[in-house]
Parts: C-alpha cells; structure tokens; sequence
C-alpha cells in the first residue's frame, strides 16, 4: 500500500514537470509574439508586402478589376435611369460624387492599404525603440526570476501547486495574446485582397455603409499595435504585483472587442431590412439617391401640395420620441425636428 | 468523376478562363441593358411631346439627367471610366 506522502510525493513530480514544460512553452510563446506579433516589421506586414508572390496574386486580381468596375458603373447607371424614368428624378451631382469616390477607392485600396502600413510603421517603429524595453524577454519586463518564470517576490515559496497555476495563468493570457495578434495579420492580408471588391458598394447607396464600414474597421485594424503597447508598457512598470501585470497582459485580446462593439462590419440585421416589404419604405435604399431627403413618411410630392405641415414621430431605440416636420421657406424647405420629452 | 466529366474543374483555374468568362458576362449584360436603357428613355419622350405644360417641363429635366446617365453608362462599358480615374491618379 503506498502511503498519502508518497502519492503527494509523485503527484508533486508530476506537476514539476508539466511546470517545466510550462516554463518553455511560454517563453517561446513571448518569443513568438514579440517577434512575429508586435516587432515593427511583422505587425505591419513587411515581409508580407515585399514578397512577390502576393503581389503578383493582387495584380492577378486587378486584371479582373477593370471589367468588374465596368460593370458596376453600368448596373448604376441603369439604375440612376430607372429612377428618373419611373420614380422621381434623382440628384445627379450626389450620383457622379459617389461614383467618382467609388471607383478610385477600388483602383487605389491596395496601394492606400500600402502607404498606410509603412506610414505606420516608421511611426511605431518610434514608439517600439523609444519605449527602451528589451520586448523579446517575457522576464526582463516583467521582471521575473528567469528560471522559475514566477514574480521574484515568490522565491521563497517552494509549492510546486501555486507554481503551476500561476503559470497556467500566464500562458492563458500569452495565449490569447498570441492568438489575437497572429489573427488580425491574417484578418489585414485577407482585407488587402478583398476590399477592392467591396468597395464597389460605395456606388450604390445604403449599402456604402458596409464598405465604409469594413474600411473603418481595416484602419482600426493596422492601428491596434500602438494600443497593444500600452498594457505590456504598464505592465513593466507594476512588477511588485504580478496579478494586475496579468490583468494588463490579459487586456490585450479585449482591446479589438471594444473596437468591433463600437462600430460593427457586419450586421445581418441591417442587411435583412434593405429586402423587409412591409416596412413603411422597402427598397428604400434604392430611393436614397431621390434629391432632397425628406424625413420618412415625406415625398416630395406631398410637400409641394402643401402638405408640409403633417409631422412625423418615431421612437427612438433609446426610448425617446424623435418628431420632424417641413416648413417651406420662400421656395425652399426647412426641416424641424427634435426631441420630444 | 461525374462531375469532372461535365466540369473541367481543372481548367477554370487559369486566369484567362476567368477573364473569358467575365468578358461572356459582360457581353449579355451589355446587350440586354442597352434594351433596358432603350426602353427607359421612352417615358421622357413621352412626357417631351405632352400636351400638359407641367409634364413638359418635368421632362426636361428628367431629359438632362437621362443624358448625364447614359453618358456615364457609355463611359462604363467603353472601359474609358476606369482609363480616366488611372489617368487621374496614375498619370499613366
């Protein structure tokens, strides 16, 4: 029969071993993010532009690209046409300005998402070196014992147990920091080869708003580098408390959360009410491009009938009641609204 | 494979099959548009040889933003909106 001790005994060898395991996969795992995660050249993707292969793959794409614009341009076109045989007669300076803005950014996305990331660069590269830490060493900025991998005020403390959960906390959190940064480079490559495609929806109104905003998060994207250098800069400075250096390390991954909370890419909702029929204005989109933008419940028609005086109220998300209402000035309109308590 | 036989999977690959099949769209959308367009031009003719005042003055306005479009869709299809924008930026 073996004793408690001696199972506590192989059981403690045990752990002391996956410890060991720990201490080097974590070191490697820093290894990784400092080199191909946050180093100036890798976080913005210069190997990955100067290699010709990819670049060749982009001009592969751009041969398509003209004959892809052509028909675009035609589809709105026919589209303007119908509007102003059928329905009502559109604006044709915001046509031409959409158009314009439309397909230059298709022609020119690979070339700004190029100038943006060696703009970038040479900025960060600033901040990186400035900043005076040796970045590749997980222990000399944490300032931990390079041996045990733990916070040196512990080197008193010999339980094999609190060793492996501290470290199994600190490669949860290298872990997902790792993980973070290896997917936004793929998220930004993949963006490269794709956005001249979606650009193409900034010609056709109402649903401009997905490539602006994919354009939006693509630039939240390639700036996200300076804001990871934050947290692990604090962390350096707090080594007298290893938690909050966690803390710190584990905020990293929540920082591109807070960026797609504040403004999503997608939004299935919103695509499904451009086709909802019983909504008071479906197709709606298709109308945006009709001259003044009178408030729903409007047409000009209406309003040059006399009409103007009918208000509009509508409930906002947030609770509060929104109304409108037109008044004609001399020839033109003015529109009035507010909150209504 | 079955599907090989009516597919030559193998052969889409290349980008001159790509671009042949783009240029085959692009041909029938071209000449089913040009009838579209065709056809939408007739409800300002109309309104052009109207008898009613205000009609008449609708068409002509209608009359200048069905130019403005077909001129843009011209444009289009002639390849010369995206020669312009390279021309503008480019230079080249």
């Amino acid at each position: 029969m073996l004793s408690i001790n001696v199972i506590a005994q192989y059981l403690g060898a045990a752990v002391a071993i996956v410890n060991h395991a720990y201490i080097y996969i974590i070191s490697t795992m820093w290894l990784a993010i400092a080199q191909y995660g946050i180093s100036p050249s890798n976080a913005y993707l210069q190997p990955e532009l100067s290699q010709s292969s990819f670049v060749s793959l982009f001009a592969y794409f751009s041969g398509i690209d003209a004959q892809i614009i052509a028909l675009i341009a035609a589809i709105s076109a026919i589209l303007f046409l119908s509007l102003n045989s059928l329905y009502e007669s559109p604006s044709p300076v915001r046509y031409v300005v959409r158009l314009a803005a439309g397909v230059s950014v298709m022609i020119f996305s690979f070339d700004i998402m190029k100038y943006l990331l060696v703009f970038e660069h040479s900025l960060y590269s600033l901040v990186w070196q400035s900043a005076g830490l040796n970045w590749y060493s997980l222990t000399s900025i944490l300032g931990l014992n390079s041996k045990t991998l733990l916070p040196t005020s512990l080197n008193g403390i010999n339980n094999e147990l609190v060793t492996f959960l501290l470290l199994t906390s600190l490669f949860t959190v290298t872990g997902t920091m790792l993980g973070t940064l290896m997917i936004r480079e793929a998220l930004l490559l993949v963006l490269m080869i794709t956005l001249p495609f979606i650009s193409a929806l900034f010609i056709i109104p109402g649903l401009d708003r997905y490539a602006y905003n994919l354009w939006v998060f693509t630039i939240q994207m390639t700036a996200l580098p300076f804001l990871i250098l934050v947290p692990i800069y604090l962390a350096s400075l707090f080594s007298f408390n290893f938690p909050l250096q966690l803390a710190l390390l584990g905020s990293v991954p929540i920082i591109p959360v807070i960026f797609l909370r504040e403004r999503r890419a997608f939004s299935l909702g919103a695509v499904l009410s451009l086709f909802d029929i019983s909504s008071s204005q479906p197709f709606s989109f298709v109308r945006s491009y009709s001259k003044p933008n009178f408030p729903p419940g409007f047409s000009e028609k209406e309003f040059l009938q006399g009409k103007s005086d009918r208000g509009v109220e509508a409930i906002t998300r947030d609770g509060r009641v929104r109304w409108e209402h037109l008044e004609s000035i001399g020839s033109d309109y003015r529109r009035f609204g507010g909150d209504r308590p | 494979m079955v599907i090989n036989a009516i597919i030559p999977l193998a052969a889409i690959g290349t980008q001159l099959q790509i671009q042949g099949m783009i240029n085959r769209i692009y041909e029938l959308i071209i000449s089913v548009s040009a009838i579209v367009i065709a056809i939408l031009w007739i409800p300002i003719g109309i309104g052009f040889f109207s008898s009613d005042e205000s009609k008449k003055l609708e068409a002509k306005s209608r009359f200048k933003n069905a130019v403005i479009g077909t001129f843009i869709y011209v444009l289009a299809v002639s390849g010369a909106l995206y020669a312009i924008f390279t021309f503008i930026v480019t230079g080249s």
